[in-house]
C-alpha cells in the first residue's frame, strides 16, 4: 500500500495521520476475542476474578509473544508499509507493541506528552500505528493532537501523575481525532498527544505497535525506567537485540491462522 | 528533588514511604531493609498492624484513615499489577492503583514525617554552596531576615565567626545555640553522587555537610524563623572547625563567658541504629561533667515524650559530643561556663558518615528534631522565671 504525496506531507507538517480501513472488521473482532481469551487465561493464573483483573489492569506489552494472532498483526503488510513510508526507510524494528484497554466510566485522561521522552532508544526516529479495536469517539477518548508542536523538537518528559501543560492560545488549534474500529492512527514519536477519560459504558480498545527505524541504538540514560529495558541484550549503543524487538519482513511473512 | 511519587512501575517509592510509615507506626527498626509491598500488606492489614496505624493517626491528630478492608483492596489491586508486570508484562496504565494507594495511606503521613519542600530547598541552597564566603553570606541573609543582629568576629588570617543575637520573642530564657558552615572538602570521585547537591534516596538525604553541619543549621533555621514566639537566642557559628577551629580557640573563651543562658545547644546530636535517641545531658561542674540536674531532666522527660510519637525510645549520657579529631578538642565545649545546662540533640544516625564520602542523614528525624526544638523553647520560657 502507497500513501500519496500529499498524505505523507501531512503526517510531517501535523505529526499524525489517521488511515482506514487497514484491518476488517471481523479481524478486528478476532484481535478482540483473542485478547478476552487471554485476559481470562491470566485472571484464572493470577488467581483472581475476571472482573478485578480487568478493573485493576489495562495496558499489556508485548502481546506478540503472547499469541500468534498479535504476532502476524505487528507484520500487517499494510500497516508496516506505511510505516516505512512515513519514517522514510526500508527496515524498520519493533520497539514493542501495547494494548490499551481504557475502562468505561472510571478511566483517567492520559495528559499531554511525547512518547519518545519516555523511551530508551538514541534518536527519534520511530512512530506509533494506533489500530482501533472499537470504534473511538470523543466520548470514549479518542487522541487529540497539537499539530505541528513536534517541529520544536523532544521537551522534557511530562509527569503523568502531576502534568499541568497548558498550550495557552494553542488550544485552539488541538484537534480530536476519532476514528471507526479498524483504522489506524500513525503519530510521529515527539508528536503531543493525550486522551480524555472513557465516559461511555464500554471499552476502547486500541492495539499499538511502535516502529523505529533499524538504525535506532538503545541508549538507556535516554529515560528514567522503561519495561522494555529488561528484554535489551546488547551493550548501550548498539541495535536492538532482534530476537525481542523483530525486525519488520518487507513483505509480511504469511502467516496462515 | 522531593518525597513525590513517581510515574514509572520499576520505581521503589512507594515501598520506601510505607516502609518509614511502618517504622514509625509499628516500631520497626529503623535500620531496617525496605519492606517488600507484599510484607508492608501483612504489616498494614494485619489487625495488630492497622491497629497500630489508627493509634499512629491519632497521635499525629490525623483521621480519617481508610477502612481495613478498603486498604486491603488496594494493596490487593497493587500487588496485582506488579505481579501482572512480572509475569505478562501488564499494568495498571500510569500507576493508577499505586497512587491510590499513595494518596490513601502515605499522603496524611507525609508532612508528619518527612521534611517539607522550603527546608530541602533551603538544604539544597546551603550544601551548593562551597566557599567561605557564599557560606557566610547565605547564612547572614537567613539570619538577619529572621530579626538577628550579627556581629563577624574576624582577622585576615581566619574564616568569619558569626556572632548572632536576637532578643527574646515573647518567651522567658536565653538559648545558646552553636555551629559550623565549614565543611571537610569532599572528594567528589569517592561519592555516588555529586556531593554539592542534596540528594534524597531511600528515606535518606545526601550531600556534602548535610550532618556535620549544614544540615542540621538548615533545620533549625527555618524551625525558627516560622516561630511566633522564642527565647532570646545568640548563635554562634564558626568556619574552622574542621581545621582545628584556630580562631574559635582565641575567641571562644571571652565570648562563652559573658553569656549568661538558660541552655547551651549543641551543633546536633545523634539517633542509634534502630532510632533510639541519644540525649546528650549534662550540667559543667567546677571540675568536669555533672549529671542532669532536676531542672534538665524535666526537659529530657518532654523530648522523650516527643520521641515516643515517632515511636522511638530515648537513653541518656551526661557527656560531650564526641568530635576529637584535633588536639585541643572543640572550643564550644571547652568554653562553657561552671553551671551551664548543654543539650545535644538532632538529625544524625551512625550511617552519617561524617568527613566520609556520601555523608547522609535520615530524613525522618528532620521532624522529630523541629518539634523537639519547640520542646526546648517551651522548657526554658517555663524554668528561666524562677531560675
Amino acid at each position: 500500500m502507497q500513501l500519496t504525496h500529499q498524505q505523507i506531507q501531512f503526517f510531517h507538517k501535523e505529526s499524525y495521520i489517521a488511515v482506514g480501513p487497514l484491518v476488517d472488521e471481523s479481524k478486528t473482532q478476532q484481535l478482540k476475542n483473542t485478547f478476552s481469551q487471554l485476559q481470562r487465561q491470566w485472571a484464572q493464573e493470577q488467581g483472581e476474578s475476571l472482573e478485578d483483573y480487568c478493573r485493576v489492569l489495562s495496558q499489556w506489552t508485548n502481546l506478540w509473544k503472547q499469541h500468534l494472532l498479535f504476532e502476524a498483526q505487528i507484520h500487517h503488510a499494510n500497516i508496516t508499509a506505511i510505516a516505512r513510508q512515513l519514517l522514510g526507510v526500508s527496515e524498520i524494528q519493533l520497539f514493542h507493541d501495547h494494548l490499551i484497554s481504557k475502562p468505561p466510566v472510571h478511566s483517567k485522561a492520559v495528559p499531554w506528552h511525547q512518547d519518545y521522552a519516555f523511551w530508551p532508544v538514541d534518536k527519534p526516529r520511530a512512530l506509533s500505528a494506533w489500530l482501533a479495536l472499537d470504534d473511538v469517539t470523543e466520548k470514549s477518548g479518542c487522541l487529540e493532537f497539537l499539530p505541528g508542536a513536534h517541529l520544536d523538537g523532544e521537551q522534557a518528559p511530562q509527569d503523568f501523575l502531576g502534568s499541568d501543560k497548558d498550550w495557552g492560545e494553542r488550544q485552539t488549534e488541538v484537534r480530536k481525532v476519532p476514528v471507526p474500529a479498524g483504522w489506524v492512527i500513525f503519530h510521529n514519536c515527539l508528536s503531543w498527544h493525550m486522551t480524555a477519560p472513557n465516559q461511555t459504558h464500554q471499552e476502547r480498545c486500541a492495539f499499538i505497535c511502535i516502529y523505529m527505524d533499524a538504525n535506532c541504538h538503545w541508549k538507556p540514560n535516554h529515560s528514567e525506567w522503561h519495561p522494555t529495558n529488561d528484554q535489551v541484550s546488547v551493550a548501550p549503543g548498539e541495535c536492538f537485540n532482534m530476537d525481542e524487538f523483530p525486525l519488520i519482513q518487507s513483505e509480511g511473512i504469511g502467516y496462515e491462522l | 528533588m522531593s518525597f513525590k511519587i513517581s510515574m514509572f512501575s520499576g520505581s521503589t517509592d512507594l515501598d520506601e514511604a510505607l516502609t518509614l510509615l511502618a517504622q514509625t507506626a509499628m516500631g520497626l527498626p529503623r535500620d531496617c531493609k525496605t519492606l517488600t509491598l507484599e510484607q508492608a500488606h501483612e504489616y498494614y492489614c494485619s489487625e495488630a498492624g492497622y491497629n497500630q496505624l489508627l493509634q499512629t493517626a491519632k497521635r499525629f491528630q490525623i483521621n480519617p484513615l481508610l477502612k481495613l478492608q478498603q486498604l486491603d483492596r488496594l494493596f490487593r489491586d497493587e500487588l496485582l499489577s506488579r505481579k501482572a508486570l512480572r509475569t505478562h508484562a501488564a499494568r495498571n496504565v500510569y500507576n493508577s492503583g499505586k497512587v491510590a494507594l499513595w494518596q490513601a495511606l502515605w499522603t496524611p503521613f507525609k508532612d508528619k514525617l518527612l521534611p517539607n519542600q522550603a527546608l530541602l530547598q533551603a538544604m539544597a541552597d546551603f550544601i551548593a554552596l562551597n566557599t567561605v564566603q557564599s557560606g557566610v553570606n547565605w547564612l547572614v541573609q537567613q539570619l538577619e531576615s529572621m530579626g538577628f543582629a550579627i556581629k563577624h568576629l574576624t582577622n585576615n588570617k581566619h574564616s568569619p565567626i558569626l556572632f548572632a543575637h536576637r532578643a527574646a520573642m515573647g518567651m522567658q530564657g536565653h538559648v545558646v545555640l552553636y555551629g559550623h558552615y565549614d565543611t571537610v572538602k569532599p572528594q567528589s570521585e569517592r561519592w555516588d553522587t555529586d556531593p554539592l547537591q542534596l540528594t534524597v534516596k531511600s528515606n535518606r538525604l545526601y550531600g556534602c555537610g548535610i550532618g556535620d553541619n549544614k544540615g542540621p543549621l538548615a533545620v533549625r533555621l527555618q524551625t525558627i524563623a516560622n516561630l511566633d514566639k522564642t527565647p532570646a537566642l545568640t548563635w554562634i557559628i564558626q568556619g574552622e572547625e574542621e581545621i582545628g577551629s584556630p580562631f574559635a580557640h582565641q575567641q571562644f573563651p571571652s565570648l562563652l563567658q559573658g553569656l549568661n543562658a538558660t541552655l547551651w545547644l549543641e551543633e546536633t546530636g545523634y539517633q542509634d541504629d534502630d532510632g533510639t535517641q541519644r540525649v546528650l545531658a549534662r550540667v559543667i561542674g567546677n571540675e568536669g561533667n555533672l549529671p542532669p540536674d532536676r531542672f534538665l531532666w524535666t526537659l529530657i522527660e518532654s523530648l522523650a515524650q516527643d520521641a515516643a510519637l515517632w515511636n522511638v525510645g530515648y537513653r541518656v549520657e551526661s557527656r560531650s559530643l564526641n568530635k576529637d579529631f584535633f588536639e585541643n578538642g572543640c572550643p564550644f565545649n571547652k568554653q562553657l561556663p561552671t553551671g551551664a545546662r548543654y543539650l545535644a540533640i538532632g538529625i544524625n544516625d551512625p550511617r552519617s558518615g561524617i568527613h566520609k564520602p556520601n555523608e547522609s542523614i535520615p530524613a525522618w528525624t528532620i521532624r522529630l528534631h523541629q518539634r523537639q526544638l519547640v520542646t526546648v523553647f517551651d522548657w526554658v520560657n517555663r524554668i528561666a522565671p524562677g531560675e
